[in-house]
C-alpha cells in the first residue's frame, strides 16, 4: 500500500510542475496570464510578481508555487473574483450527482446486457447490442446530448431544457428532490448511454472468456443450476476488468460530463471549465486541471483497494 | 509487385470482404474522404456568406437549412468535413510515428531504456488527455498546426505500448534469430525483419486513432477552441447550441457527419483487425 502512495506523490508533483511550466512557456507575460487580458497597473503587477516571486530565480519560483498549492492557494479567479478553490468547490456537488447517477445506471444495465448477450453469442440480441455499442463508440457525446434535448425537451416537452432546478419557484422537501431528479434525467441518460456501450462490450468479452475456464466446467459438473454458475462463478470473475475500467476511466467520464453539462447548462465542474475557457480565466483552468489530475490519481488508488477487497488473491504489500 | 505479395493482398481482401460491417465501414470512409477532398468545390454558397434568410428549415435551396446569419449549413458542413478529416489523419499519423518510434526503441533495447520509456508512457496515460489538450490549446491558441501537434503528441502512448509488445514477441521469434545468426545488423533486423511483421496491429490502431482524433477535435471546437480560419463541424454544433430552441435543425447534420465518419473508421478498424489476425476470428 505504501508503494502506491509513493507512486502517487511524484505524479501529483509532476502535474504541478507541468502546470508551472505551461504558465511560463505559454506566449505572453505570466502576470497577464494570471490577471486576464486587461493591463494591470504597475503597483498591482508588482504585487503579483511579489506574491509568486516572479523576480526570483526559476527554481525558487517553482518552490513558491508548490508551497502555495499545498496551502490550498490556487490563486484567484479572474471572472468570479474569488479564490479558485472555492469557485471549484461550489461546483463539485452537481458533477458528483450527475456522474454518480450515470455510472450506476450504465454499470447495472451494461453488465446485465453483457451477461445476456454472452449467453447466446452471435444471436440477434447479441448482434444488435454489439452494433449499438459500436454506435456508442463513434458518437460525439455533445451531439447525443443535443439530440436527446431536441427530441425530449424541445419537441416533446417532457423534460426541462436546462439547469438543475426550476427557477423562481421555492420548492422544499420531496418536491425539491423530484424537481432535481426531473432535471437530472436527460444529462444522466446521455452519459449513461455512452458508458453503457463500453460496459456492455467489456462485460460480454470478459464473460465469454471466463465461461471457457475450467472452474466453470467444474461448477457445471457439480450439478449447480445454470443461474448459479452464471452469477456466482462466472460473473464474479468477469467483473474484475469492469471494476478496473470504471476506475481508470474516471478522467474520460469527466470529459463526458463536461460536454453534457455544457449542453444542459448543468452547474457542475465541467460547465465551469467551459466558462473558464470562454473568459480566458487561466487560474481557474489551471486549478481545474490540477484538481482533475489529483482526482484521477486518487480514483486509481481507490480502484486498487476495491480490487484487492474484491479479489482476495490480489494483495498489496 | 511480386507474385507472392499480390496473392497476399488478394487473400487479405477475401477475408476482409467476408465481414459486412467492415465493408460498410470502408465505404463510409471512402465516401467521406471524397466529400472532404471534392466537397468544398461543390458547395452551393461560400461558407461565410450571410443572407437575410436566417433560421431557414431544410429546403432544396438550403439542403441543411441556414443559421442565425443566414449562412448555408450544407456549405459549412462540406468545409467542416475537410477540416475534421485533415486534423484526424494528420494527428493520427503524428501519434502513430511517435508511438512506433518510442515503442520499438523500448521493445528492442529492453533494460533500463525500456523502464524509463514505459514510465513516461504511463504518466501520459494517466494524465487526463482531454483536459491537458484543453489547457494547451487555450494557452497557445488553436490553429491547424497546433491542433495536429497537440492531439498527436498526447495520443501516442497506446500505440507505443502495442508496438513494444509486438517487438518483445518478435525479437524472440525464430526468423529474427535466424537473421541475426546470418549476420544481419541492428538496423536491418529492426527495419526489414521486425517492423514489417509489426505493421498490421499498427495499421489497426492508426485507423482507430483517426476516429478518436476527429472526436477530440470536434470536442475542442465545440468548446469554442477551433482554428479561427477553418470551419469545423464541432464549431457549427457550438454555434447551434445557442439557438437550439429556435432552430434545432442546425444541430442534426454536422453531428451526423462526425458520427458517420467515426463509425466508418471504427468499423473499418475492427474489420482490418479481424482480417489481419485470422486466428482470432475462429473463436
Amino acid at each position: 500500500m505504501l508503494s502506491r502512495v509513493a507512486v502517487a506523490i511524484p505524479m501529483i508533483l509532476l502535474a504541478i510542475v507541468i502546470n508551472f511550466t505551461l504558465i511560463r512557456v505559454a506566449p505572453g507575460d505570466p502576470v497577464l496570464l494570471l490577471t486576464g487580458n486587461f493591463a494591470p497597473t504597475p503597483e498591482f503587477k508588482r504585487a503579483i510578481e511579489q506574491k509568486f516571486g516572479l523576480d526570483k530565480p526559476l527554481w525558487e519560483q517553482l518552490y513558491i508555487y508548490i508551497v502555495h498549492i499545498f496551502q490550498g492557494d490556487l490563486g484567484d479567479s479572474i471572472r468570479f473574483r474569488k479564490p479558485v478553490l472555492s469557485v471549484i468547490g461550489d461546483r463539485v456537488g452537481a458533477t458528483l450527482l450527475l456522474m454518480g447517477t450515470s455510472i450506476s445506471i450504465s454499470l447495472i444495465i451494461g453488465v446485465l446486457l453483457g451477461v445476456v448477450a454472452s449467453k447466446n453469442p452471435y444471436s440477434i440480441v447479441d448482434n444488435t447490442a454489439t452494433l449499438l455499442s459500436l454506435f456508442g463508440w463513434s458518437l460525439p457525446i455533445f451531439w447525443l446530448a443535443q439530440l436527446l434535448m431536441i427530441a425530449f425537451s424541445i419537441n416533446l416537452g417532457l423534460f426541462p431544457v436546462s439547469g438543475m432546478r426550476t427557477l423562481r419557484v421555492n420548492l422544499t422537501g420531496f418536491a425539491y428532490v423530484i424537481d432535481i431528479l426531473w432535471h437530472l434525467f436527460l444529462p444522466a441518460l446521455t452519459i449513461a448511454l455512452l458508458r453503457l456501450a463500453q460496459t456492455f462490450r467489456l462485460t460480454r468479452a470478459s464473460m465469454l472468456e471466463v465461461m471457457e475456464q475450467d472452474y466453470i466446467i467444474t461448477a457445471r459438473s457439480k450439478g449447480l443450476s445454470e443461474r448459479a454458475v452464471l452469477l456466482k462463478h462466472a460473473l464474479r470473475n468477469a467483473m474484475r476488468p469492469i471494476i478496473t475500467m470504471t476506475g481508470m476511466q474516471l478522467a474520460t467520464m469527466l470529459v463526458g460530463a463536461t460536454m453534457t453539462e455544457i449542453v444542459f447548462s448543468w452547474p457542475g465542474m465541467g460547465r465551469l471549465i467551459y466558462e473558464a475557457v470562454l473568459a480566458r480565466d487561466y487560474p481557474v483552468l489551471m486549478g481545474m486541471y490540477l484538481i482533475i489530475v489529483i482526482l484521477v490519481i486518487i480514483a486509481n488508488f481507490v480502484t486498487d483497494i476495491v480490487y484487492a477487497l474484491y479479489d482476495p488473491r490480489v494483495r498489496y504489500t | 509487385m511480386t507474385e507472392e505479395s499480390t496473392s497476399g493482398i488478394r487473400e487479405f481482401w477475401r477475408r476482409y470482404r467476408r465481414n459486412r460491417a467492415a465493408v460498410i465501414g470502408l465505404l463510409l470512409v471512402v465516401i467521406f474522404t471524397c466529400v472532404a477532398i471534392f466537397g468544398p468545390y461543390f458547395a452551393p454558397y461560400p461558407p461565410y456568406a450571410t443572407s437575410r434568410d436566417s433560421f431557414l428549415f431544410l429546403s432544396w435551396a438550403h439542403l441543411m437549412g441556414t443559421d442565425q446569419m443566414g449562412r448555408d449549413i450544407f456549405s459549412q458542413v462540406l468545409h467542416g468535413t475537410r477540416t475534421s478529416l485533415m486534423v484526424g489523419f494528420l494527428a493520427a499519423i503524428t501519434s502513430t510515428i511517435i508511438g512506433t518510434v518510442v515503442g520499438s526503441i523500448s521493445g528492442y533495447s529492453g533494460g533500463r531504456i525500456d523502464d524509463v520509456l514505459m514510465r513516461v508512457t504511463e504518466v501520459f496515460m494517466i494524465v487526463p488527455q482531454f483536459f491537458l489538450l484543453l489547457v494547451l490549446i487555450t494557452l497557445f491558441g488553436a490553429s491547424l498546426f497546433n491542433l495536429v501537434i497537440v492531439i498527436g503528441v498526447l495520443s501516442w502512448p497506446g500505440t507505443a505500448r502495442l508496438v513494444r509488445a509486438e517487438f518483445l514477441t518478435l525479437t524472440e521469434s525464430q526468423f529474427v534469430e535466424a537473421a541475426r545468426v546470418l549476420g544481419a545488423g541492428r538496423l536491418h533486423t529492426v527495419f526489414s525483419e521486425i517492423l514489417p511483421n509489426a505493421t498490421p496491429p499498427i495499421v489497426v490502431t492508426g485507423t482507430l486513432a483517426v476516429g478518436s482524433a476527429i472526436i477530440l477535435e470536434a470536442g475542442l471546437s465545440f468548446l469554442g477552441l477551433s482554428a479561427p480560419d477553418l470551419i469545423s463541424l464541432g464549431m457549427i454544433l457550438n454555434n447551434a447550441q445557442a439557438f437550439v430552441k429556435v432552430a434545432w435543425h442546425i444541430s442534426i447534420f454536422p453531428g451526423l457527419f462526425i458520427f458517420l465518419i467515426c463509425l466508418g473508421l471504427n468499423m473499418m478498424g475492427d474489420g482490418l483487425n479481424d482480417a489481419l489476425n485470422p486466428r482470432l476470428k475462429e473463436r
